[in-house]
């Protein structure tokens, strides 16, 4: 909604129908985890609109607290398949396209969790670490290009994956936040748009952490 | 789609490879001509670009999505050491009639 209403053209994309409506806005139902969707929906979106400035691989999921010993193999592949394979799918894509234009900027979500090492949070916090170091590794094969490739890591912002962790890791997560409160969507948008920015372009490789000194 | 049309859009998105800079032809584009392996004229940076253009093209004069996928191309090169421009067409032939 933020940059929707700041002059971008926003595409979104989730696997269920979008609820925002905007003029500015466009929803596709892809499933990110899903190679071939990815590639379609990023081919359609360079087609429609000619270019693509910014990519932000907000999606991920956050599985209710559960100890590594008792994480079924199939929700840590769900974890992955979501949080980093579709960072990796639609950051390839779209690196693609930025590559010939010559600029881009790929601005991808990890987690506070990653600097917590919270117990019950083994597979969302190693997809969120993964996705630190894909993104660093993007922003040195990709600036020759113009592309910078960033991380943000917010601390707590009350999403529904959020709540899925449970009260108890949730109040145990805010206790060691450096600033112990929960993150303001406006927050999160003010540091996008920051490295967003055309004056942001010397930044790259960087994770921006919020609400916590790592 | 056919084997002719197959390497002319190859030559096409090597042209454009070139007028943007990325690779300096020291010959024609043949069938011939070596994409990876041993006398390529592309390295990883400009395969890549290639690939991405090729995609483009491939779909605008095919009306399909169409992908080029390393491993499947590997695959059907019969582990050959260089992938040429003719073993590239002859992929493209194999996944225009799928």
């Amino acid at each position: 909604m933020h940059f929707s209403q700041h002059g971008y053209h926003v595409v979104g994309c989730s696997r269920g129908e979008g609820e925002y409506v905007s003029e500015n806005y466009s929803h596709h139902r892809v499933d990110v985890s899903d190679e071939v969707q990815v590639r379609n929906w990023i081919r359609l979106v360079n087609r429609t609109y000619g270019r693509i400035d910014v990519l932000i691989c907000n999606a991920g999921i956050a599985p209710a607290s559960l100890l590594m010993l008792s994480t079924p193999g199939a929700l840590l592949d769900n974890v992955m398949k979501t949080n980093i394979s579709g960072t990796y799918y639609a950051s390839r894509e779209c690196g693609k396209v930025m590559m010939m234009q010559r600029e881009g900027c790929i601005i991808t979500l990890s987690s506070m969790s990653v600097g917590l090492h919270e117990e019950g949070t083994s597979a969302y916090s190693a997809s969120k670490s993964a996705v630190v170091e894909l993104t660093k590794i993007m922003a040195k094969e990709l600036a020759e290009f113009g592309i910078t490739c960033n991380v943000l890591a917010p601390s707590m912002y009350l999403t529904d994956s959020v709540a899925a962790l449970g009260k108890d890791v949730a109040a145990r997560a805010l206790s060691k936040l450096t600033i112990k409160r929960t993150v303001r969507l406006s927050e999160i948008c003010n540091v996008v748009s920051f490295l967003a920015s055309p004056e942001s372009k010397c930044i790259t490789g960087q994770v921006i952490h919020m609400g916590l000194v790592p | 789609m056919t084997y002719e049309t197959s390497v002319e859009l190859i030559r096409q998105s090597f042209d454009s490879l070139q007028s943007s800079g990325l690779v300096v032809l020291e010959k024609p584009v043949d069938s011939a001509t070596v994409l990876i392996g041993p006398d390529s004229q592309l390295d990883s940076v400009a395969f890549v670009s290639f690939l991405t253009d090729l995609e483009e093209r491939l779909s605008r004069a095919s009306g399909k999505e169409l992908f080029l996928v390393l491993g499947d191309i590997a695959e059907s090169s019969n582990a050959a050491a260089s992938l040429t421009v003719d073993t590239l067409a002859r992929y493209i032939l194999k996944i225009a009639a799928a």
